[in-house]
């Protein structure tokens, strides 16, 4: 049972920080210390408007780096490589909690089906465009699907228009850069964290989706429908 | 089953929803949800893309669907693709 997180950009550097300090400090037995970063992509220095740069190279091993100093008390892996359909049984395992902060649906629907393979586990998805986003929350109890998956009313995650940066020329890759906002890529990590807290003191999700529009101010949850 | 919040059939007003946003509108009835969606465009910012129409959580595929103007219509806005 880890803590997996899928993606260390714009979502995943606002994510991480307060993730592992609610990892250390939770006195839930469901709060793993053990954590796993997987992204394939490198810094640059342009990431600096959005995301912590520490120094060019692998993103989730530079992130390792620091992470093991501020938090000694979690094992904290590290692995420099995409999840594509092939390798994701690899690095999502039975009982596993992942965050996922990915820039694209391809990548989620990987991420999505690999879940729900599992008796056991909990996803938390979040994503966004230039003012808004949502997070969305997968939950699955005893082999069976406790809220809906990721592509769930979701044709865009069900058939991605995008691609897996994984199949990616190094050209293509570059030009997948688009301008974002790094209060925007805060809030959705505050939500994705916020709905894990509440799962990790009660065992239950507030919602299995929750809207974020940062020019209205507005929240709205999706409710869980039994 | 995971379905969304069912209608709100003893209300008086449409309630419209597009991502975080939403809002009512009085005296509808009779308006279909293209019409909705164009009076809507740009205050929801409902967009070309927001095809998945859902009317007190039962998915509409027809877009000159006629409302009664009591009903919750959604225009279930894309998850976001940034991150």
């Amino acid at each position: 049972m880890r803590v997996v997180v899928i993606g260390l950009g714009g979502i995943g550097t606002n994510l991480i920080d307060p993730l592992c300090r609610t990892l250390v400090f939770s006195e839930s037995k469901r709060a793993s210390k053990q954590v796993l970063l997987l992204d394939g992509d490198a810094y640059e220095s342009r990431n600096r408007e959005r995301q912590r740069y520490v120094a060019n190279g692998n993103k989730a091993e530079a992130t390792k780096i620091w992470l093991k100093e501020s938090f000694p008390e979690l094992e904290i892996e590290a692995r420099g490589r995409y999840i594509d359909a092939d390798s994701a049984y690899l690095f999502i395992k039975e009982g596993d909690t992942v965050f996922l902060g990915v820039d694209n649906h391809a990548t989620r629907k990987v991420v999505s089906v690999r879940m729900g393979e599992l008796s056991n586990g909990l996803l938390i998805s979040g994503g966004n465009d230039k003012y808004d986003g949502n997070v969305q929350i997968y939950e699955r109890r005893n082999g069976e699907d406790h809220t809906p998956p990721l592509t769930y009313q979701h044709p865009e995650i069900e058939n991605p228009p995008d691609k897996n940066p994984a199949e990616l020329g190094c050209d293509k890759l570059v030009a997948r850069g688009e301008p974002q906002i790094v209060s925007v890529n805060n809030f959705a990590a505050g939500l994705m964290l916020s709905s894990y807290v509440i799962w990790l003191e009660s065992g239950e999700l507030p919602y299995r989706e929750a809207y974020f529009d940062i020019k209205t101010g507005r929240v709205r949850p999706v409710k869980i429908e039994r | 089953m995971h379905t969304d919040t069912a209608s709100s059939a003893l209300g008086s007003k449409l309630t419209v929803i597009c991502g975080a946003n939403e809002m009512e509108l009085d005296e509808v009835g009779g308006k279909t949800v293209r019409q909705i969606r164009e009076q809507l465009r740009e205050i929801l910012s409902i967009h070309e893309d927001h095809n998945l129409v859902y009317v007190d959580g039962r998915e509409v595929n027809d877009l000159d669907y006629v409302l009664s103007g009591k009903e919750r219509l959604e225009f279930k806005k894309p998850s976001g693709r940034k991150g």
